[in-house]
Order: C-alpha cells, then sequence, then structure tokens
C-alpha cells in the first residue's frame, strides 16, 4: 500500500490544487487519482473536457470492468463552468450524490476532479487577468476530496496564490506538498 | 526527529555511513543529516538510498506525514524583517500600496538592525520612498545605511559596470554588518539582469545572489499578475520563502535546504 494515497484516503475532505504544466503526466495523474478512489470503492466525478476525457476514458475502458466504470462519471467541464457559480457547483453535486445514493448505496461516497477552465474570447494580452475573477473552485462545504486542476499557463500567479489559500494541498506534474498558505487568517500584516 | 530506522537499517546490514552515501550518489554529510533527521531527501535521493539499503522509499515520505499535518508557519511581515538578516524572498505582490509600506518596513527595520540596505527601484519612486523614510529616520541614518539604485542604470549597464558598481559599495560597507537587497523587476524576462551577472561571475547556480557567505537578506519583487502560475512554480523552487501582501511563508519547492517535504504526484508514487 502506498502511504500518501492510503492517507489521503483516511481524510475523506482533502482537497488538492493541481497545477499542470504536461498533458501526458496530468492524464496519469487523473488515472492514479480515479485508480486509488475506486479501489476504495468511491465514486468519482470527472469534470473535464470532451477532447481530454475521452483519452481518458479509453484508458478507463482498458483498466476497469464493466462494473467497476459504473463508479465513474463524466461532466463536460465547459457546460459546467459556463453557468458557473460556486452554489451552482455545489448543487450539482449533491444532485450528482442524490442520485447515485438513490440507486446505488446510501452510504456511497463521491471523490471529484474538476478541470477549470475557460473559453476565452479574447486572445492572449489580457487572458491572466480574466481568469483573476474566477474564485476557487473549492467544495469544502461539502466535505469531500476534490482535486481542482488548472493549467499553468492560462492562470496567473496572483490566482494560483487566492488557491493556494482555499486548498490544503498543492500538486504539480511531478510533486504534491502542502500549501505553505493554506489556513492563514487572511489579515495578519 | 531522528531516524532511528534508518540507522538500525543500516547498522544491521553493516554499512558505514560513507559506503551508503557513495553508493547513493550523495555526500556522507548529508546522508548522516538525514539519518539524524536535519534534513529531508528530495524523492530521487530517497529512491537511491532505498536500493542501497533495500527498502520501500515511501518509508520516508509516510516517517514525516504527522509534521505534514501541522499547522503552517507563516510569519508577520514586519515581524520578520526585524528578525532577520539571512535568506532570499520573492516577493509577489497585488497591491501598490503594500507594496510601499513594505518597502519602507523592509528598510526601517534594517537601518534599526545596523544593515546595509540597498534598494533598485525606478527613480519615480526614490521620492516616495525617501518622505516616507524620513517619518521614522533620521538624515543621516538613511544617508549612511540605505542606497538607492535607479533600476534603469542596472538595466542599461553590462555585467562588468553592475560588478564594479557593487564593488565601490562593498568597498563602504564593514565586513561584519549585514546587508540587505531589495528589488523591484518590471516584467519577467527569462535570461534577465541577474542571469547575465550570474554567467560574467561565473556562477553555477545564478537564480540568485550567493548569500551563504555573508548575512544578506535579499527580496525580489514582482507584480503576482503578469506572472503566469507555471513561473511562479518554477521561481518557488529558488527562493526559500515567498511573500505576498500580507504575509511570509515557506516556499514549499524550495530543494536547497531540504527543509520543506516534497511528495511525489500521484501517478508517481502510484510507481513505487
Amino acid at each position: 500500500m502506498i502511504p500518501l494515497t492510503k492517507y489521503l484516503q483516511e481524510f475523506d475532505s482533502a482537497h488538492i490544487l493541481y497545477v499542470f504544466e504536461e498533458k501526458n503526466n496530468y492524464i496519469e495523474n487523473m488515472m492514479a487519482y480515479i485508480k486509488a478512489g475506486t479501489e476504495s470503492g468511491h465514486h468519482l466525478i470527472i469534470i473535464e473536457n470532451q477532447n481530454v476525457f475521452h483519452e481518458v476514458e479509453e484508458k478507463i475502458k482498458k483498466l476497469y470492468s464493466n462494473e467497476e466504470q459504473k463508479y465513474i462519471h463524466h461532466i463536460d467541464n465547459y457546460s459546467f463552468y459556463r453557468s458557473y457559480t460556486k452554489s451552482h457547483m455545489q448543487s450539482i453535486v449533491k444532485h450528482f450524490h442524490n442520485k447515485l445514493n438513490a440507486c446505488i448505496n446510501e452510504n456511497s461516497t463521491i471523490r471529484t476532479w474538476a478541470h477549470v477552465e475557460w473559453k476565452s474570447n479574447n486572445t492572449s494580452s489580457n487572458k491572466l487577468e480574466e481568469f483573476d475573477n474566477i474564485e476557487d473552485c473549492s467544495l469544502s462545504e461539502i466535505g469531500i476530496m476534490s482535486v481542482c486542476a488548472y493549467d499553468a499557463s492560462a492562470i496567473s500567479a496572483s490566482l494560483q496564490t487566492k488557491l493556494l489559500r482555499n486548498h490544503e494541498y498543492f500538486m504539480t506534474d511531478k510533486e504534491l506538498v502542502r500549501s505553505s498558505l493554506f489556513g492563514i487568517p487572511k489579515k495578519c500584516s | 526527529m531522528k531516524r532511528e530506522w534508518l540507522i538500525r537499517l543500516r547498522k544491521s546490514k553493516q554499512f558505514t555511513q560513507e559506503k551508503v552515501a557513495l553508493d547513493a550518489y550523495i555526500d556522507r554529510a548529508f546522508y548522516s543529516q538525514i539519518e539524524t533527521g536535519k534534513r529531508n531527501p528530495s524523492f530521487n535521493i530517497a529512491l537511491n538510498i532505498a536500493k542501497v539499503l533495500n527498502f520501500d522509499p515511501m518509508i520516508f515520505f509516510e516517517d514525516n506525514l504527522s509534521i505534514v499535518k501541522d499547522t503552517p508557519s507563516y510569519r508577520h511581515i514586519p515581524e520578520y524583517f526585524s528578525s532577520m538578516d539571512r535568506g532570499d524572498i520573492l516577493y509577489l505582490f497585488n497591491n501598490k500600496n503594500s507594496y510601499l509600506d513594505h518597502v519602507v518596513t523592509f528598510l526601517v527595520t534594517g537601518v534599526q538592525k545596523g544593515s546595509y540596505c540597498i534598494i533598485i527601484e525606478h527613480n519615480r519612486n526614490h521620492t516616495k520612498i525617501q518622505q516616507r523614510l524620513e517619518n521614522f529616520l533620521t538624515k543621516t541614518e538613511i544617508e549612511n545605511l540605505i542606497y538607492f539604485i535607479d533600476q534603469n542604470e542596472i538595466l542599461q549597464h553590462e555585467p562588468k559596470g553592475i560588478v564594479d558598481k557593487f564593488h565601490k559599495l562593498q568597498d563602504m560597507f564593514e565586513e561584519e554588518k549585514p546587508v540587505r537587497i531589495w528589488m523591484i523587476e518590471e516584467q519577467y524576462t527569462e535570461d534577465d539582469w541577474i542571469n547575465k551577472l550570474g554567467r560574467y561571475l561565473n556562477l553555477e547556480d545564478n537564480y540568485n545572489l550567493k548569500v551563504a557567505y555573508r548575512k544578506l537578506l535579499f527580496l525580489r519583487a514582482y507584480d503576482a499578475s503578469l506572472i503566469s502560475a507555471g513561473l511562479h512554480i518554477q521561481k518557488m523552487r529558488c527562493y526559500s520563502y515567498l511573500m505576498t501582501d500580507s504575509e511570509i511563508v515557506d516556499s514549499p519547492f524550495y530543494r536547497s535546504l531540504n527543509k520543506s517535504l516534497i511528495f511525489p504526484s500521484l501517478f508517481i508514487q502510484e510507481r513505487f
């Protein structure tokens, strides 16, 4: 058993901020997250764009039985974030939770993997500014394990700093650390 | 926390510290510090040591899970500035007023500690900063301990000119007194003046000025909205502290001191 994964399993409400640079590593990390989740019998909601999910789906089909695949659910992130508000996101998760609970198991646990991205109309120059308006995607009020993934080249350091305050763990393609900004009272100077 | 298990394991195989260090391609002193718990190995070094002694490398990380759970250590900025005289800080600011407040605190606390303070800034900000300083310090203190350098002067000079300038300053400085440097960068460029300076001085690690040989507190400031998250991560690896408008924290990816605990990402864990 791998200690950290086991460790994360013990904390059912861990929030990981994942800022990725390389697509292959991104997919590998998602696959490992799915594996850890399905192994502990949890449902996974993958909020992802069609292109990436298509690739992931191919892998899932090879690795998991039909029965296991029923635990892995996809939501298109474009339609998801287009109408994004914090309450909206929570209501979707709650909706899923209810739906799953109704048809599968009263105590089923959900984990989410959300690729947060915007389709931008503007080109390059003020792209970073625009992303600054996105608040975090943290689901802390619901208390489930979640990964929020952002493209490292698409968001500013300023937004990343904000996100680091709300997520306990911070992952890059190859590293995972505890966020040193997590849980610091806002006004302290 | 001493790694008793590692020491026991090594002794059970009748290996010396030298042997393990040599086979793991690290320095004996570093290995010894890993045993005493003073430093943490990076994932690659953990792998190498685990290979030599034949154990699961993840034990190193499991070992420290309780530490990971600890509350983060952060510092109020003025408190940090007045207590430290060594280290390098990456400051990403959002608010220009906070920025100015912190420049002044940096300089005032520096003077109070008897540090020489060098500030590399735009000329247009010099007067503003100077005026604020006069509320806290005497003219003599400002003249004797604070050195303004116009950023343009640095950017226009070739490395040799910059080195000459710093040498002149250094000649005036008493050796045992601490030095602190504050510099703002208008924008990020891959090959900036410090890189060029580093090449000129033929330093291997040129991401910051060498701080080990004397008491030097070094701060570099960037506008947070102009830097991408990816670049921010890269930079976190080079600085021991991260600063925002409201606090200073340890940099989670800083490797040189191996103070922070860096786990492998999910898929890399999966492979071992």
